[in-house]
């Protein structure tokens, strides 16, 4: 279902469509905002807040002005910097528009989708693209991937990045 | 965090990709997700607005009390004659009894008709697309047409669709299981879909795969809760052929490493199929060669009086970032529409396009852009260079129109160049 008709179901009263909303997003929402916050349990708390805040204010978004998941992701970013200055740490707003970049939706026009699943497919050894499909599609923490696979957070992360260094040689 | 994606070249043209991250996000399948999160978010939305609506809500059930019953299922029953009644009742055993298969829908499958094949603006054949039951495809309005060079008949395009909606099914239906399948903690357990395969060998006990360029021959157990699976129904296993039939299976299997980031090792020991999926269609209307005979068009999003190749392959030429703290770098407007042309002609200051519809329009550029890109193609990817006749892919700050239109720079938020789908990692041959 497109977005522009999940948006007009909620206009109409069907709040539970939201949720294909959520699901859409929460993955790389998550993602995005522990880029920013450098903790994965609060930047779960950014994303729900983001995702509560948009649902909120859903009678000022104007589907045929922007897309909903930029929409989305600024109040991610912008809510994220606030909690960051909150709570005293270091919060340059130029470092955190650097790394709003790196996870942001990207152009919609470039979709390559079968060609990466293929690629992850392909990752050897097997645990890499354990790892990967955890991480970036079932949205789950290192915290979490680590305690499935018994192995230390930090192994989780090199996993990720290696897998990651794979991926960009084969897509490249 | 990969960062390492962007790069400047000369004359103010910013080249840009997206961050493996990135990639990887968009590439999420259907399905996919935490839904331990999505739950607790519905749940706090829900509680959110139970809040603010509270008053609304006591309302309405106020004004809902004295409104007659429906009558219900039951009531109805009680109203039947007793023969009925038991006649209803023999049904109802007979229908249970089938549950476990009538029951089980894990998917259900695309119903896809192409129309009459015509010619389009690029020269290729192109048929109109009705699609329906396809999670992964549901754009409205969609055309499909034969990829340059292609010999595809038209006619196998409902079929090649039919393939992409069936694999992705498939795909989507392992990664559920892999997740309802909650990993044991201390092993190197691999849960996942194969690609199509012909060439298993399929015993009552066992399925062996032969090798391949990833994998050695596995052979995988067949349990009594390996399930069989077609257009995303049970079936039996005896409907799959010992061997030969286009199948894609859903495997458990363990693979051991002598440590933390030692080699894994593929262990034969205890390796299972969840299932067995038989497809509908021959394997080669699967494979990413036949796939790529064809592309989809849809109308542009922002343009709909012109079409947009859907889930185009191309490469970032200009892309425009703002800046917040730079007032020289504002950003730009929303609304934020696309659309896609060849290059009829450029200067130093412009380039046109001819769309779909046959329109022409006119976007401002960098000084001396299309020229600068082509001075320096090392540093830009894979050796592109560009010309009049390519076909561009740009987003802009504008409003749907049917006519001829110039286009500031100031509103241009990136332009790709466009390659026709390809299976051969570096193969950039132009749209």
């Amino acid at each position: 279902m497109d977005e522009k008709t999940i948006l007009s179901r909620i206009a109409g009263g069907d709040t539970d469509a939201y949720r294909l909303l959520v699901d859409r997003y929460h993955v790389g929402l998550i993602i995005h905002c522990e880029g920013l916050m450098k903790d994965r349990d609060h930047a779960e708390d950014v994303a729900q807040e983001a995702f509560i805040k948009a649902y909120q204010r859903l009678d000022t978004f104007d589907a045929n002005k922007a897309k909903f998941s930029t929409w989305l992701y600024r109040i991610a970013t912008n809510y994220a910097i606030d909690e960051l200055r909150k709570r005293k740490h270091f919060a340059d707003v130029e470092d955190i528009e650097a790394l709003v970049d790196v996870t942001m939706p990207f152009a919609p026009m470039f979709d390559e989708k079968d060609a990466v699943r293929r690629a992850v497919a392909r990752l050897m050894p097997p645990h890499y693209r354990q790892v990967i499909e955890a991480y970036f599609w079932h949205g789950k923490s290192y915290k979490q991937i680590a305690a499935e696979h018994g192995i230390p957070t930090a192994t989780v992360g090199t996993w990720i990045s290696r897998a990651k260094a794979q991926l960009k040689e084969e897509l490249s | 965090m990969d960062i390492s994606c962007q790069g400047a070249a000369k004359g103010g043209v910013i080249v840009k990709k997206p961050t493996i991250e990135q990639r990887l996000i968009d590439a999420q399948p259907e399905g996919y997700g935490n839904q331990d999160f999505v739950a607790r978010t519905m749940d706090a939305i829900e509680d959110a607005h139970r809040k603010t609506h509270a008053h609304e809500i006591f309302s309405r059930t106020i004004r809902t009390m004295d409104v007659n019953k429906k009558e219900t299922f039951i009531m109805k029953l009680k109203q039947l004659p007793i023969g009925v009644l038991i006649a209803l009742a023999i049904a109802g055993i007979g229908i249970t009894s089938g549950t476990a298969y009538a029951a089980f829908q894990a998917w259900q499958s695309a119903v896809v008709k192409t129309g009459k094949a015509t010619t389009n603006q690029d020269g290729r054949s192109e048929v109109p697309v009705d699609i329906a039951q396809c999670t992964s495809i549901n754009d409205e309005d969609i055309k499909a047409e034969v990829s340059a060079g292609s010999t595809l008949d038209p006619k196998e395009i409902a079929k090649l669709l039919q393939a992409r909606c069936e694999f992705d099914e498939v795909i989507a239906y392992g990664g559920k299981l892999s997740t309802e399948a909650r990993l044991p903690l201390t092993s190197n357990i691999d849960i996942g879909s194969s690609d199509v395969v012909t060439d298993y060998r399929l015993s009552g006990y066992s399925i062996t795969i032969p090798s391949s360029a990833y994998s050695p021959e596995k052979t995988l157990e067949i349990t009594p809760d390996t399930l069989f699976i077609a257009r995303g129904a049970l079936i039996k296993a005896s409907d799959i052929k010992p061997t030969g039939d286009s199948i894609m299976y859903v495997s458990r299997e363990r693979w051991t490493s002598a440590g933390v980031g030692a080699p894994q090792v593929y262990d034969p020991f205890g390796a299972s199929v969840l299932a067995i999926i038989k497809m509908s269609l021959p394997a080669r209307y699967y494979s990413q060669d036949m796939q790529a005979k064809m592309s989809l068009r849809v109308p542009c999003e922002g343009n709909p009086s012109d079409s947009c190749v859907r889930n185009s392959a191309g490469l970032m030429i200009y892309s425009y970032t703002s800046d917040e703290t730079d007032p020289s770098k504002p950003a730009i407007p929303q609304p934020i529409i696309y659309i896609e042309g060849r290059i009829t002609k450029y200067n130093d200051t412009s380039l046109q396009i001819k769309t779909s519809s046959g329109r022409l329009l006119t976007f401002k550029t960098p000084a001396r852009f299309i020229d600068s890109f082509n001075e320096y193609p090392k540093e830009h990817f894979e050796d592109v260079k560009l010309a009049a006749g390519d076909m561009l892919s740009i987003a802009y700050n504008g409003v749907a129109s049917t006519g001829n239109q110039t286009i500031e720079l100031k509103a241009i938020s990136y332009m790709r160049v466009l390659f026709n789908p390809s299976t051969k990692v570096g193969e950039n041959v132009k749209y």
